[in-house]
Formats: structure tokens, C-alpha cells, sequence
């Protein structure tokens, strides 16, 4: 079967400065190869600066990459048709970290949405009521028309997390690319929207690729991963043997990393390592 | 910690309560809250955003704006004095010496981007009184915070660091005073899984080594159940529950609290791998 979206040798340099006459450049994502397929949840961990923002946003089509390519369904993202660009861009869609920060301060949620909803033809003047309200009930916010005036900066940061994840949901995609959807929540925040994410995934036969620096997350919910480290992909398998068995030394890294929520097992630990 | 003699109270709050004025409203956002906290303890205060946990951690360390915007009731005695009614010369010695010091989360915007942090440990020392020898104090606090290729730090500017480099330095700028006491507010959060657990450790090893009581104000149970002795649970401005760490842990007696963990669980411990 086809991958759902691929990414082939793909590479985003960056330039920094000059160093001498000779132009300095990083390379944020270096020869990245990978695939998700449709209604599966692959986890891409590594800490801030390894590339893996940068990654999400060329396999979201925001950003080019400096050579390689992405493929929708085994076509070139650069090379679609005017109707398969239409397609690409309504089966994937973006989660972002800071839910304040992806919706625009000035506007209710109601016109949030309506937005997405007029644009894709998904619905009418008529119906745009009935279906907004819809749709904020299925990510948790009842009753949906409570929501429908308020404004972004009235709502907790979990509450327009959700709002975020509605947008995203409107237009039916396959799959959602979400970088760090829970780290700007607070824990029990962080726990609701994670379950709303595997329900939602379930019901609608979504796949997810989730960016994350936390491995507690990926393991509950991830059914393969791909550890990034300095722009490469050091590691890839199912979720469940990377965790039992990590080959790349940073992967040790950051399992050793995770933080433990009972007390005495995380001083068991600690005197384990001779801390 | 245990089998020792109990240690002398250091920080004894009670009945303290916090009024913001928000838009002609009064809101209680600290509402008669009791904590004790003894010398080289360490102590997690656990809420979600909105618990008034910062404010709380705010209003201690007199830290508050405007008292006609913030109006701050009670009783905090730290070592004997009486904090919460101390003018402000009788505060700058407090800070000045073997008193109290907060970090917070966000060090990016605690640092001046158009300094080196030289510059910028100079300050915080000369401002605490001590002019001597001001470069090897600096390079001794960086290196008691776990930094140690200290003379690039020192020449740095703050966007040149790392997040754990820069949460680092400003626990080193919060230690040249030598508090007894460091108020931490959310101090890991904005860092990456790795980062954190060094920044958790170089908590650990001020508490251990150097005997400092430390005040962790956190939403995140991992936290508190890595580094704290003893945890107050708050929501709403008062604290519903407290209890030491394990107990909180294994028999949480408050509804509240008991959600919060099991959030935390959800989270934190998939697989119970050690």
C-alpha cells in the first residue's frame, strides 16, 4: 500500500552567516527518509534544535526543503495537480504547539471555523450553525453553541487546544500533523487532550504523526517512532521495541529523561545511577 | 532525611490571603492558606494554572506589585521576621544575605538579551553588596549549578545558551546571596526531557549539599515526586491537601489530589520501567 505522505532524502539547510566570503549553513533536517500510513500514529522525538519542527513544517508543504521530496499518496507534493494540491491540503492538517498563538486573537470561534468550513464548500450559510456546534461537541467543548461567541483569549489553554484540533478535524483529513500539541498544557490538561486525541483517531480512522520531546506521551499513543538527533533520523521501529530495547545512545538518553510520577520508584532510580 | 533531629521552622505562613483588583473586581486568588517549611526541606506546591500557586509563590517572597493592585494579608515569618508587614530596606537585607530567592520559568525573559551574562552576574552580585573578586564568585556560582565550561558562559549573550544553560544561570544569579531559602516557580518547564532532568538534579544537589530549602511550585506530579519531601495541593486559592510525597502518592485524600494523579499516571508511567 502506498504511504498516506513520505518524505525522501529530504534536507533543509539553513544559512547563518558568513564566514569570511564563504556563506556558514546548518543543516536543520539532513537526508530524512520516512512514511506514515493511513490511520497510523508515528512519533517523532528529539530535543529542541534537532530538526524536528522543521521536518513537520515540510510535511505540511509551510516550508520547502532544500532538496528531497515529499509525496502525498506516492505523487510529489511540488508536482500536484491544481485539484490533487486542493486534496493535499484537506487531508493534512496542522496542530501546533501554541493553541493561543494558531487562532486569531480578533475573531469568535464561530468564525474561527466558519472560515474552514465556507472555504471547503462544507457547508452552507444555512447549515453553518448547526455544524460548527457539531463539531465543537465532538472535541469535548459542551455544549458546542456556549463556545460559539467567546474569544480565544476566553478560553483556558486546553479549552482552545481543542478549538485548534476542531479546525483541523472540519475538513475530514487523513492524517494530523501535530507538533508538540500537549506541551503548553498543564498535566490533567495534557492527559484530557491526549485521550481526546486517541478517541478521535479511533473514530475517525486518523493517522498522526506527533512531534514530541516527551516519551511518556509517544508511548501512549504512538505505533511507531523515529528518534531525531542533530537533523537525522537515528532510529526508527515499532514503539514498543524501541522502548524495550534503544539502540542509539541518545534514545537511552532520553528514556532515562522521562520523569516518573510515583515517588519511590524515582528514588530507586536515582540510587540505582549512584546519584 | 530521616533519624535526624527536626529541624528548625524556616518558613511559617498563615492565614495569608492575596486580593488582585482585576478590572474593578476583587479576586481572591490566595484565600487563607497555612504552609510550614523547615530548614533544607523541600517543598511542592502542586496546582493547575489559575490555582493561584504564583501568586501564592509571589506574595511569600513579597514580590507583588502595587499594593494598590495586589493587597497581601497574614502572617509570613521567615527565620523570625515577620515578611509580610517588613518595609522594603528590612526586605533588601533579607535579599541580601542568607534570606530568600526566586527562580522563574521562562529565564529568556528574565536575562537582558543586550548583556553578556558577565555583565549580568556582576549585577546581581554587586547588587547583593559583595564588589570583590566579582569574576571568580561568578564562576564559582556557575560551576555550583552544574555549568562547567564556565568562561564561555560568562561571555556569552543569553540567546547564545541553551534553555538548561540559561534556567542554570539564573539559579546560579539566585544563589549569590546564599538564600536558605530558593522559591522555584515551574523552573523545568519550559525545558526539553533531558534538560530537565539536569536542572532536576542540580536542585537535588543544592537541597543535599548545600542545605538550601527549596519551594517547587508545579503543576507537573513528576516533579514534585522526584524532588519533594512534602507536597501542598492547591486549587482554587487554598490548599485542599498536604502530605508527604509517598503517601500523597499511594493514598491521596482528597478527590482533587486523587484526579490530579491519576492525570499524572496517565501520563508519566506507561510501561513502569525503572
Amino acid at each position: 500500500m502506498t504511504p498516506i505522505l513520505s518524505a525522501r532524502a529530504v534536507t533543509k539547510t539553513f544559512a547563518v552567516g558568513r564566514q569570511g566570503w564563504r556563506r556558514k549553513t546548518i543543516q536543520a533536517v539532513d537526508a530524512v527518509d520516512l512514511h506514515v500510513h493511513e490511520g497510523e500514529t508515528l512519533a517523532i522525538v528529539g530535543e529542541s534544535g534537532s530538526g524536528k519542527s522543521t521536518l513537520a513544517r515540510i510535511l505540511l508543504g509551510l516550508s520547502a526543503p532544500t532538496c528531497g521530496d515529499v509525496l502525498f499518496r506516492g505523487q510529489i507534493t511540488t508536482a500536484l495537480t491544481r485539484h490533487d494540491r486542493h486534496v493535499f491540503r484537506r487531508e493534512i492538517q496542522p496542530v501546533f504547539q501554541d493553541p493561543a498563538a494558531s487562532l486569531n486573537p480578533r475573531m469568535r470561534i464561530e468564525t474561527t471555523l466558519a472560515h474552514v468550513f465556507l472555504r471547503h464548500r462544507l457547508a452552507t450559510p444555512q447549515t453553518l450553525r448547526a455544524i460548527t456546534i457539531k463539531q465543537l461537541e465532538a472535541v469535548g467543548l459542551v455544549p458546542g453553541d456556549h463556545y460559539l461567541g467567546r474569544y480565544p483569549h476566553e478560553l483556558s489553554g486546553g479549552q482552545q487546544q481543542r478549538v485548534a484540533i476542531a479546525r483541523a478535524l472540519a475538513v475530514q483529513p487523513k492524517l494530523l500533523i501535530a507538533d508538540e500539541p500537549l506541551s503548553s498544557l498543564d498535566m490533567s490538561v495534557q492527559a484530557r487532550v491526549l485521550d481526546l486525541l486517541i478517541e478521535l483517531r479511533r473514530r475517525f480512522h486518523l493517522g498522526l504523526v506527533l512531534i514530541s520531546h516527551d516519551l511518556n506521551v509517544v508511548e501512549t499513543i504512538a505505533d511507531r517512532v523515529a528518534v531525531m538527533y542533530l537533523g537525522k533520523i537515528v532510529e526508527t521501529g515499532a514503539t514498543a521495541e524501541v522502548m524495550r530495547s534503544p539502540r542509539h545512545a541518545y534514545t537511552r538518553t532520553l528514556l532515562n529523561a522521562r520523569l516518573i510520577a510515583d515517588p519511590r520508584l524515582a528514588r530507586r532510580r536515582r540510587t540505582e545511577e549512584g546519584g | 532525611m530521616s533519624g535526624t533531629k527536626p529541624r528548625p521552622a524556616l518558613l511559617t505562613v498563615r492565614q495569608v490571603k492575596v486580593h488582585l483588583r482585576v478590572n474593578d473586581r476583587i479576586i481572591h486568588a490566595v484565600d487563607g492558606v497555612d504552609l510550614d517549611l523547615r530548614a533544607g526541606e523541600c517543598v511542592g506546591i502542586l496546582g493547575e494554572s489559575g490555582s493561584g500557586k504564583s501568586t501564592f509563590g509571589r506574595a511569600i517572597t513579597r514580590l507583588l506589585p502595587n499594593v494598590a493592585l495586589a493587597h497581601l494579608s497574614g502572617e509570613v515569618m521567615f527565620d523570625g521576621h515577620d515578611v509580610a508587614r517588613m518595609p522594603e530596606a528590612g526586605l533588601r537585607l533579607l535579599r541580601r544575605r542568607g534570606g530568600f530567592s526566586m527562580v522563574f520559568q521562562d529565564p529568556l525573559n528574565h536575562l537582558n538579551p543586550t548583556r553578556r551574562i558577565a555583565a549580568q552576574m556582576d549585577e546581581a552580585l554587586r547588587s547583593i553588596g559583595d564588589r570583590h573578586k566579582l569574576r571568580a564568585r561568578a564562576a564559582e556560582l556557575l560551576l555550583q549549578v552544574g555549568l562547567s565550561d564556565v568562561e564561555r558562559v560568562l561571555r556569552a549573550y543569553p540567546h547564545e545558551l541553551s534553555g538548561g544553560m540559561r534556567q542554570r544561570v539564573l539559579i546560579a544569579m539566585a544563589l549569590a546571596s546564599e538564600p536558605r531559602l530558593l522559591v522555584a516557580d515551574e523552573p523545568t518547564t519550559a525545558l526539553d526531557a533531558t534538560v530537565q532532568m539536569q536542572v532536576i538534579e542540580t536542585l537535588r544537589r543544592l537541597n543535599r549539599d548545600r542545605h538550601v530549602a527549596l519551594l517547587i511550585i508545579t503543576h507537573n506530579f513528576g516533579l514534585v515526586a522526584e524532588l519533594c519531601d512534602r507536597v501542598y495541593v492547591m486549587t482554587g486559592g487554598k490548599f485542599v491537601e498536604d502530605a508527604d510525597v509517598f503517601s500523597l502518592f499511594e493514598s491521596p485524600r482528597h478527590p482533587y489530589t486523587a484526579s490530579l494523579i491519576a492525570a499524572g499516571r496517565r501520563l508519566l508511567q506507561p510501561s513502569a520501567r525503572v
